[in-house]
């Protein structure tokens, strides 16, 4: 057996040990799925553990007030949540929305000091002095929330 | 481990992806070894229509050229290899890595422009980026 295809395999029979396997060809849409889906109007932020889109990541679709909920942990394999919560934790942050931006807070409630994100700046692969400080996110569309979405 | 690094792919993905420190893997030109109609943890597959459905290709390392990779499909039994190729043919993809980039090459070699797949990262229809079957290589980014 080639060595890439024993390698290929062996992963796989991890990951199938680990409840980790992410065989469907299905769609994945919603937030909190472990899936960074891009869309025109209801299309995720991704918010990675690490920085350059590593270490973990969390999908959502829209606004989220509170990240430290028991919901916002990051997915550190396919289909699989891991228990390291999000909030004070992100280090970077790919966005996969086309329509609407996101603003992203230290605290809580849209709190604190922050940035937005636009829905042209497709990724930051480090955050400068707001690594590991967010704890909230809002999507606007300019005018109001963007309640597109449907989880997440 | 995936296939080594290569400078001339790495350079132009630094030049292409604003905002991202890119370090671009190619493979030798061949069909890729890991191919099995199987789209498991690791790996990047492509797929020939919008939304994940009809025909695919799966990758776990780099591929210099897409032309001589055959899309497959489940026939209710088990994965076929079928006889359409995966080059030109691409308008939907996931990432199943969590940790490393998938970049999708407009021309064999890593040449042309380039589509960035970020880690656990899925573009149901690649008209949106403007490069619905176009793909014709693929490298990775870790």
């Amino acid at each position: 057996m080639e060595l890439r295809t024993a390698v290929k395999r062996l992963a796989i029979t991890l990951s199938a040990g680990l409840s980790v396997l992410a065989l469907t060809t299905t769609p994945a849409s919603a937030g909190h799925d472990g899936f960074c889906d891009y869309a025109i109007e209801d299309g995720n932020v991704c918010l990675y553990r690490d920085a350059n889109f590593s270490g973990g990541m969390l999908d959502f679709t829209r606004s989220d007030r509170n990240y430290t909920s028991a919901a916002d942990v990051f997915f550190v394999y396919p289909s699989e949540p891991g228990t390291v919560n999000v909030n004070d934790q992100v280090s970077s942050i790919v966005n996969y929305e086309g329509y609407c931006e996101w603003w992203f807070y230290t605290d809580a409630e849209y709190g604190g000091v922050g940035f937005k994100m636009l829905n042209i700046n497709q990724s930051y692969n480090g955050l400068g002095s707001y690594n590991d400080a967010l704890s909230s996110h809002y999507k606007w569309t300019g005018w109001t929330e963007c309640t597109n979405g449907s989880t997440g | 481990m995936r296939t080594p690094l290569k400078k001339a792919a790495t350079a132009m993905a630094l030049a292409a992806a604003a905002f991202t420190a890119q370090f671009v893997s190619a493979a030798p030109a061949s069909a890729h070894p890991g191919a099995d109609g199987y789209c498991g943890y690791r790996e990047v597959c492509v797929y020939r229509l919008a939304n994940y459905i009809d025909m695919w290709a799966d990758f776990f390392n780099a591929d210099n050229d897409f032309s001589d990779d055959n899309l497959w499909f489940w026939d209710g039994v088990t994965y076929v290899r079928g006889s359409e190729m995966a080059d030109n043919r691409a308008s939907s993809v996931q990432n199943f890595d969590t940790g490393c980039s998938a970049i999708l090459w407009q021309l064999k070699e890593a040449g042309g422009i380039n589509q960035v797949v970020y880690p656990s990262a899925a573009l149901p229809n690649l008209a949106n980026q403007g490069f619905d079957n176009k793909a014709s290589s693929l490298s990775w980014s870790c």
